[in-house]
């Protein structure tokens, strides 16, 4: 089996895998990193999105092996210990999710939104960029709400730091 | 309901939550009605190793169902808290008020906290077993009376491309009235996710068969769930006409989106239209077809 290694929330982690092994089967049954979900296994629904080499990617459908050297981010490494992302912390707020298994992959998703379009996001731009992402439960009024103060909460965050 | 004796409580309740929200309304309750803090009390289900009996979270019965099964809990958890606290006290039973997580004998500033009770409850050193029972722990069952009868008005407000039958949710108004309300956030939470799923139900969603049997949409390829840029944001508000058949007075809300969405869209696309043969999902092909057939049927 090839040997696949890849940093994974700032850990260095490599396994023997079989060349079918995708990124999200990777992560949750390697790395026992079980945040990120798989609801459709097809790309549509967006529950498995984690973020490589800084980019949004559905893990579903990513083999292990093309992340060989990649740097990847998953629901876990989002927080800054115990504290929330303030994204995580605008869902939390703005009760933007209800049974929560699309929860991550909305989260970075958003996140991802943020980092290629700014913090200033209409609720147009949300709902289209949301499009890779679906939610039975809360008919998105709040996943949008949360987002766009999450957005503006990570703003904050970029002004205090610099 | 188990008050341990540091006055934390834990509620083993049979009404299951996968996203509704229960850990947080009914603790939100007990707190409440215990005087004690919300992180104080621990919502437990879905584990039958715990909870005896449960039937699950259906037919928007968990607020007036299984609530009511709760604040008959707390009565007891609360009379026998009071007979531990007039031993406390060296008070009648009868002198004992209980408000805002403190029992105090009426007449006097002599009072024992709920934590201070629960403790008490268990070493029993204020009391024999003879005169009661020691700890702090009570069950209950709650079969409803009646049902409950909420109430509303959902107003959707279509625009239709005669072009390509697409039809775009342009507002969305709904006002119903659930009784008592104990956490307004969820309960809005609640009508979104109806309404969103009584939106796919009216124009998208459908599951499609060939004439052999096989399903067509058998993947997100081809099932249409609603998605965040089919939907607008929804205004809700709601009126609280207390319900008469639970204590609380609390009547169904789970459901209110998905029965009112429907019936609402399409008596828009109807009334857009002119039009009344159209089955759900109204569908592009769908609307196309019944706006041209309006408008063959006008120009005659």
């Amino acid at each position: 089996m090839p040997k696949v290694s890849m940093t994974v929330n700032g850990k260095r982690v490599s396994a023997d895998v079989e060349g079918r092994t995708l990124l999200v089967q990777f992560l949750r049954e390697h790395q026992r990193l079980t945040g990120t979900h798989v609801g459709c296994d097809t790309s549509q629904c967006g529950a498995c999105v984690v973020h490589v080499d800084g980019k949004a990617i559905k893990a579903c459908t990513t083999l292990a092996l093309s992340c060989e050297g990649a740097n990847v981010i998953t629901i876990e490494g989002v927080a800054n210990g115990t504290e929330l992302h303030p994204m995580q912390a605008a869902f939390r707020t703005h009760h933007g999710l209800q049974c929560g298994f699309c929860t991550p992959g909305m989260i970075m998703a958003a996140i991802d939104m943020v980092n290629r379009l700014g913090t200033d996001l209409s609720e147009e731009t949300i709902r289209h960029e949301l499009e890779g992402n679906i939610c039975r439960c809360t008919g998105y009024h709040n996943i949008v709400k949360a987002i766009q103060a999450g957005a503006a909460a990570m703003g904050g965050m970029k002004v205090a730091a610099e | 309901m188990r008050v341990n004796p540091v006055g934390t409580v834990e509620v083993l309740t049979g009404s299951h939550s996968h996203g509704q929200g229960h850990e947080t309304t009914f603790a939100q309750l007990v707190a409440g009605r215990l005087g004690i803090p919300i992180e104080n009390v621990a919502i437990v289900h879905g584990d039958t190793d715990k909870v005896q009996m449960g039937m699950g979270t259906y037919g928007s019965r968990s607020g007036a169902v299984g609530m009511s099964a709760i604040v008959k809990a707390l009565d007891k958890i609360e009379a026998k808290a009071k007979k531990v606290a007039s031993f406390v006290l060296e008070a009648a039973e009868a002198d004992i008020d209980f408000k805002d997580g403190k029992f105090s004998v009426k007449g006097t500033d002599k009072s024992v906290d709920f934590a201070s009770v629960a403790l008490q409850a268990y070493v029993a050193h204020k009391f024999t077993g003879e005169q009661l029972e020691p700890g702090l722990k009570e069950g209950a069952f709650y079969d409803p009376t009646n049902f409950t009868f909420p109430s509303g008005v959902h107003i959707a407000e279509v625009e239709i491309d005669p072009d390509t039958g697409v039809t775009t949710i342009a507002k969305w108004t709904a006002v119903d009235d659930f009784g008592v309300i104990i956490n307004p956030m969820i309960v809005e939470g609640q009508v979104h996710g109806g309404i969103a799923q009584g939106i796919g139900q009216a124009l998208l969603e459908g599951a499609v068969y060939d004439a052999n049997g096989q399903l067509l949409t058998a993947s997100y390829m081809d099932y249409t769930m609603p998605r965040a840029d089919d939907l607008p944001s929804f205004r809700v508000d709601h009126t609280t006409t207390p319900c008469p058949s639970n204590p609380l007075g609390i009547k169904g809300c789970g459901e209110a989106g998905a029965i009112a969405a429907p019936a609402a869209v399409m008596n828009a696309v109807t009334d857009a239209l002119g039009h009344e043969n159209i089955a759900m999902p109204a569908t592009p092909q769908a609307v196309w077809l019944a706006a041209r057939a309006s408008f063959a049927k006008a120009a005659e």
